[in-house]
């Protein structure tokens, strides 16, 4: 049995991230994902924004990590050509004195942060964004919030990590650890084993059960479900800032935002649940986002209309609301990362390398060289659709699958599914591909490629039919083929 | 850049009928594009009968009506691109393709004819809470997936919604195999049409119950149970009557909505009751020589209709035509749409079609002028909401420029 260097487990954007910054070194590393593919938990279903810290308390891990993190992770996205926003700002609205107080107070701390930040009038507020509830009185503006593609920046570096090396391991969900004296020697998965100099354990909502295999511990993962409402294209300039409003007792700050691709995301709700499997939506919070947030803010946009999705994001915060980063405290080469949670997304290469240097500290891996053939950049990636003409022609004469259009919504052809297909992560569930290429994205939600896409899988990859699965075992599509169906699938 | 006469884009029915109308002799230079592998649109999956009662006085099924079509196309000189993908069309009337054999290309047209049809509206269109699981399907889909590909999307299936495709899937599944538990429907009649209701649920024992609707999907990786309710004539839950239903497929049969997104930006006018564009009796938009027949122009209930007005489009888009006038149709009270919105003067007669908002046995039809004369009246008996129905307008009755329908509620209530 191959022994890596380092073992992570976990592929959301905390182990993606870990696996990118390892693969810079001469290492052996790996990496174990329940799941079809990378970012299938919170890194998924988020807000897609960056900040620095507004409003993280002063003294956490969680301020700590995002401080500074903004350069880092810019100069990553750049390197691997991950969409992003730079600076589109926020404005969060206030509707009475009361909110107005607390806005400047929250101006004040984000200047005493070195942040930018500013109050504005109604009437600057509104020539920002006509759209806007013209019943705000003011509002707070800071530039320097952005907004990406989370699991873009995922793949991103999770095939960056790929390019150099690093093995990645699907549907393959850790059960056990076995250890030996002070060590953990091996974990196990329903199907294999792995052994590891080092292991990291980044299995976010489940962070808490995989650091239970190795020792006792004393911190508990709570799910804080986020719910969002995904609005058409059409509605994508609504408005160009991200939009927010202050919490109300019943609810946190909720955000309006333009998303990277053009969409209008609204949310979410902050509820703290108990089942780590309920990624649910709820009438009841839906029909509270969009009385608290979507319709106070942005009076013009309906409950339904335009509404392509709803969907629910469970962040993996611990109960006491700050980052679980260390040693574990009985085994010397075990590295727990847990209750990663805001600004997680914008803190994740700050963390990695603080993480790396937890894993020096070990000593368990002795050399830590940089890679001779270090592959620092992901090769560009266009979208057909995006090409001029001539570009795209160049490409469809050499691959006629490139001017075959499957996703109708998203405009995606049968060779871009195809080379995704056979990329370096291998999407071949639906929601890999779905993630990969945007494929069932759309107004349609799938309704026209569905069917076609997993054909292209069955033809591609010889999976049978049935078998293709939107993503874990059990979540096959097909049953069966029909009494008339054509057989020569099987 | 390639110029066209005629560049039509969606080769289902619609398209189909207006290519072999435009096209009256070998000079014509006409262009149907097709996204599909194959003419026909939607028919191809519809392997059930009942199409062609009108348009060819005999019933068949969706496969053999479109393959006449089919024939006539290939008879003609027309131009067909398969496996195409218009990905733009501009005011200017030029229209930017995808396809393998010919890449990305753009051409030019004198006129254009959208017929692209339609799509169902999701899971989503209604905001169903719950898990987002594997095992939900549109009706369509599972109509795909069973009749194209050959595959059973499911074993125990719930149907939410009464339209006719729902309706028909009910039908397809049981003979499959398949335990379809029941449909339900939100409002207090059903959505499709009687004969299938009789046909596909009745004749095999399936349960239909009106004003209920799933409020809820449960499943950890694919459908597990849908929760139920029933709802009450503000179609809001009444609690005590939640109730789950184990299934691991739901089919939604919940409504059509015109697939207008690649003409959105050409700033046609639209109608927000149909949710198409606002068409003349010609099957023309707002902007000259650009057309939508078949369902991008509203949703139908018969692919009979469809070939009728994609004639229609056809031999208009062809004609030259100097500034036309019009009288506009609008509707209001109890009735839900009517088609077309703008009558071009001095054409002697007109077909227009209407919904009504719910079913009627007895009650009266209006035209009214925006004078408030009655251009048109007809008194009607049994008028179900579930079809479509229309009455002919002849020119020397209008007076006036802005015409106005509506109903009047049952006469046997008041």
């Amino acid at each position: 049995m191959k022994k890596y260097d380092v073992l992570i487990i976990g592929a959301g954007i905390i182990g993606c991230s870990l696996a990118y910054e390892l693969a810079k070194y001469d290492l052996e590393i790996a990496v174990l994902e329940k799941t079809s593919y990378v970012a299938s938990g919170a890194t998924k279903a988020n807000s897609a924004m960056l900040h620095e810290g507004l409003s993280t308390k002063p003294g956490t891990l969680r301020a700590k990590f995002v401080k500074n993190s903004r350069k880092l992770l810019t100069e990553v996205m750049d390197k691997l050509h991950v969409p992003y926003k730079e600076g589109i700002g926020l404005i969060t609205v206030a509707f009475n004195e009361q909110e107005l107080e607390l806005l400047k107070k929250q101006r004040d701390d984000a200047l005493e942060n070195g942040l930018d930040a500013r109050i504005l009038s109604k009437e600057e507020t509104l020539k920002l964004e006509p759209n806007i509830n013209s019943g705000i009185i003011g509002a707070f503006y800071s530039k320097s919030v952005s907004v990406i593609g989370p699991y873009e920046l995922c793949i991103a570096l999770a095939e960056n990590a790929s390019y150099n090396k690093t093995d990645f391991y699907f549907n393959e969900e850790v059960i056990s650890v076995e250890k030996y004296q002070n060590r953990v020697i091996k974990v196990k998965t329903k199907q294999n084993e792995y052994q590891a100099k080092i292991y990291i354990n980044a299995a976010g909502l489940y962070s808490d059960t995989v650091a239970s295999f190795v020792e006792d511990i004393d911190f508990r993962i709570q799910p804080r479900k986020g719910e969002y409402f995904l609005y058409d294209k059409k509605y994508g300039s609504t408005v160009s800032h991200v939009i927010s409003v202050l919490g109300n007792g019943k609810s946190k700050g909720m955000i309006v935002l333009p998303t990277i691709h053009g969409n209008l995301l609204a949310g979410s709700s902050a509820v703290s649940i108990d089942d780590k499997e309920d990624k649910g939506t709820t009438k009841e919070t839906l029909d509270m986002i969009y009385q608290e947030a979507i319709s106070k803010m942005i009076p013009s946009l309906s409950r339904t209309e335009g509404v392509i999705t709803c969907f629910a994001g469970l962040r993996a915060s611990e109960v006491n609301e700050d980052y679980i980063i260390g040693k574990a405290k009985t085994v010397k080469n075990f590295i727990n990362v847990a209750g990663i949670q805001s600004p997680g997304l914008s803190s994740c290469i700050a963390i990695a390398r603080y993480v790396i240097e937890l894993c020096k500290q070990t000593q368990e891996v002795e050399l830590w060289n940089i890679k001779n053939n270090y592959i620092a950049e992901n090769p560009p990636y266009k979208r057909i659709v995006e090409l001029n003409e001539d570009e795209a022609n160049d490409l469809i004469r050499k691959n006629a699958d490139y001017g075959e259009i499957i996703c109708r919504c998203e405009l995606v052809t049968k060779g871009e599914i195809i080379d995704a297909i056979h990329s370096i992560i291998p999407a071949t569930s639906i929601d890999a591909i779905k993630r990969k290429l945007r494929c069932g994205m759309g107004r349609c939600q799938g309704g026209f490629c569905l069917e076609r896409i997993i054909k292209i899988i069955h033809e591609e990859t010889g999976i049978d039919m049935v078998e293709i699965r939107k993503d874990c075992v059990g979540s096959n599509y097909l049953i069966k083929p029909s009494k008339g169906g054509d057989k020569s699938h099987d | 850049m390639t110029n066209y006469d005629i560049v039509i884009i969606g080769g289902g029915p619609a398209g189909m009928a207006s290519a072999i109308s435009a096209c009256k002799n070998k000079d014509s230079k006409i262009l149907l594009i097709e996204r599909d592998q194959r003419l026909g649109g939607i028919l191809n999956q519809c392997i059930h009968n009942g199409f062609g009662l009108q348009y060819f006085k005999e019933e068949l099924t969706g496969p053999s009506y479109a393959q006449r079509f089919i024939e006539l196309v290939k008879e003609k000189n027309i131009e067909v691109l398969l496996n195409t993908m218009v990905i733009d069309v501009s005011k200017e009337k030029i229209v930017t393709y995808l396809s393998p054999e010919k890449g990305m290309k753009s051409i030019t047209a004198k006129a254009i004819i959208f017929s692209m049809g339609c799509r169902e509206r999701t899971r989503e269109a209604l905001t169903i809470p719950g898990d987002r699981v594997a095992g939900i399907y549109t009706a369509g889909t599972a109509q795909y997936l069973l009749n194209i590909e050959g595959y059973m999307p499911g074993k125990e299936v719930v149907i939410l919604g009464s339209g006719d495709i729902g309706l028909i899937m009910a039908r397809r599944l049981t003979l499959e195999g398949a335990k379809v538990k029941a449909v339900f429907e939100i409002m207090d009649h059903p959505g499709g049409l009687r004969r299938n209701i009789v046909q596909c649920l009745e004749d095999y024992d399936i349960p239909l119950f009106l004003s209920h609707t799933v409020i809820k999907i449960i499943g950890k990786n694919r459908v597990e149970a849908v929760e139920v309710a029933e709802v009450d004539a503000n179609k809001q839950i009444i609690e005590s009557t939640k109730k789950i239903y184990s299934c691991d497929t739901l089919l939604l049969s919940v409504g059509l909505l015109p697939e207008i997104e690649l003409f959105s930006k050409l700033n046609i006018e639209m109608d927000s009751c149909t949710k198409g564009p606002i068409i003349n009796n010609f099957m023309e938009t707002t902007l000259p020589k650009i057309y939508a027949c078949g369902n991008v122009a509203y949703v139908h209930d018969l692919v009979d209709i469809v070939s009728f007005e994609g004639k229609i489009a056809g031999e208009d888009a062809l004609k030259t035509y100097g500034s036309r006038d019009y009288y506009t149709v609008n509707s209001s009270k109890n009735i839900t749409m009517v088609i077309p919105q703008r009558l071009v003067k001095n054409e002697y007669t007109y077909t227009i079609r209407y919904r009504v908002n719910k079913d009627y046995r007895k009650t009266r039809l209006i035209l009214k002028n925006e004078r408030g004369e009655v251009v048109y009246r007809a008194n009607l008996n049994n008028l179900s909401s579930a079809e479509m129905h229309s009455f002919v307008l002849l020119e020397n009755k209008i007076s006036g420029n802005k015409l106005n329908l509506e109903l009047e509620e049952n006469l046997d209530e008041k």
